[in-house]
């Protein structure tokens, strides 16, 4: 097995603030890229100090799009990340696979209920 | 985030008040469209306790958005009700979306605060869980998020899965 790599979060985006989806792309292009390779990756959110949903979606979403969970759970780990930044990441994994099941389907169920309301008035 | 002109505030309000308004800013850039640029501005309130916040883009608006990228034409309010609910995206593609206004919203509730958003013909807001919309008279030429925070708030923030 290949040793593991180490991307700092802080290092790749320059700033303790990661908040723009186009950050969360540098770092899923550096993610997706192991993974391809079957490299074990420890994700490092050492003096990161705010975090979006926008940025995670981008960095860490967007892999249950390509790649499996098993994949992803086995190769992929964080470290120093604060329990709120866990909790937030837990909704965007939920929120990411909900997606990446049917996506044309995961606009639907809001939809329906919207449009119900309007028949109804 | 730390300038002085920054009333005192829990670090965990503090932190959570930056995620929210950077999330706010990241939404008007991606979504909006704008060729005019993006506004913001701020007031505190010393003796309310209360620090508001504001983000107007110039773009196309939610109901356009949503007409636009997945071809659903809703009412001006009820598309703003639909951005807002999660489980929606006008992202498409790769990357998944649709978080950033729901967890805004559990977090004003938390915090007992409020927010409003004016896009197009439509205004929403959300107080205390309850959400209220209007069908505006004149259309608004983009989208205004506008939050009001309760900085005396000393609430440990935690998200729960849905």
């Amino acid at each position: 097995m290949p040793e593991s790599i180490k991307i700092s979060v802080f290092g790749i985006v320059g700033s303790p603030l990661c908040v723009a989806s186009s950050d969360g792309q540098e770092i899923y292009n550096r993610l997706n890229a192991a993974l391809e390779a079957n490299r074990e990756v420890a994700l490092s959110f050492h003096n990161v100090t705010a975090l979006t949903s926008a940025f995670l979606n981008a960095a860490i979403g967007q892999l249950y799009g390509t790649f499996s969970e098993e994949k992803i759970t086995s190769l992929l780990m964080m470290e120093n990340m604060e329990q709120e930044d866990r909790d937030l990441l837990e909704r965007v994994v939920d929120n990411a696979k909900l997606y990446f099941e049917n996506p044309p389907r995961f606009n639907q169920a809001i939809r329906e209920i919207l449009e119900e309301e309007e028949d109804e008035l | 985030m730390h300038r002085p002109e920054i009333p005192e505030m829990s670090s965990e309000l503090l932190k959570k008040l930056s995620e929210s308004i950077s999330e706010i800013f990241e939404n008007a850039i991606y979504h909006s469209r704008s060729k005019l640029g993006i506004f913001s501005c701020g007031q505190f309130f010393p003796a309310k306790e209360q620090l508001d916040f504001t983000v107007v883009d110039l773009g196309i608006g939610i109901r356009r958005n949503i007409k636009r990228c997945i071809g659903l034409d809703f009412s001006s309010e009820k598309a703003i009700i639909w951005a807002t609910e999660g489980n929606t995206t006008t992202r498409g593609g790769n990357v998944p979306g649709g978080l950033g206004l729901k967890l805004l919203g559990e977090f004003i509730d938390l915090n007992q605060g409020c927010i409003k958003i004016v896009s197009d013909a439509g205004y929403w807001q959300r107080e205390s869980g309850e959400v209220f919309t209007v069908p505006l008279n004149y259309r608004f030429p983009g989208t205004v998020v506008s939050v009001e925070i309760n900085t005396a708030d000393t609430f440990a923030y935690r998200l729960v899965s849905d």
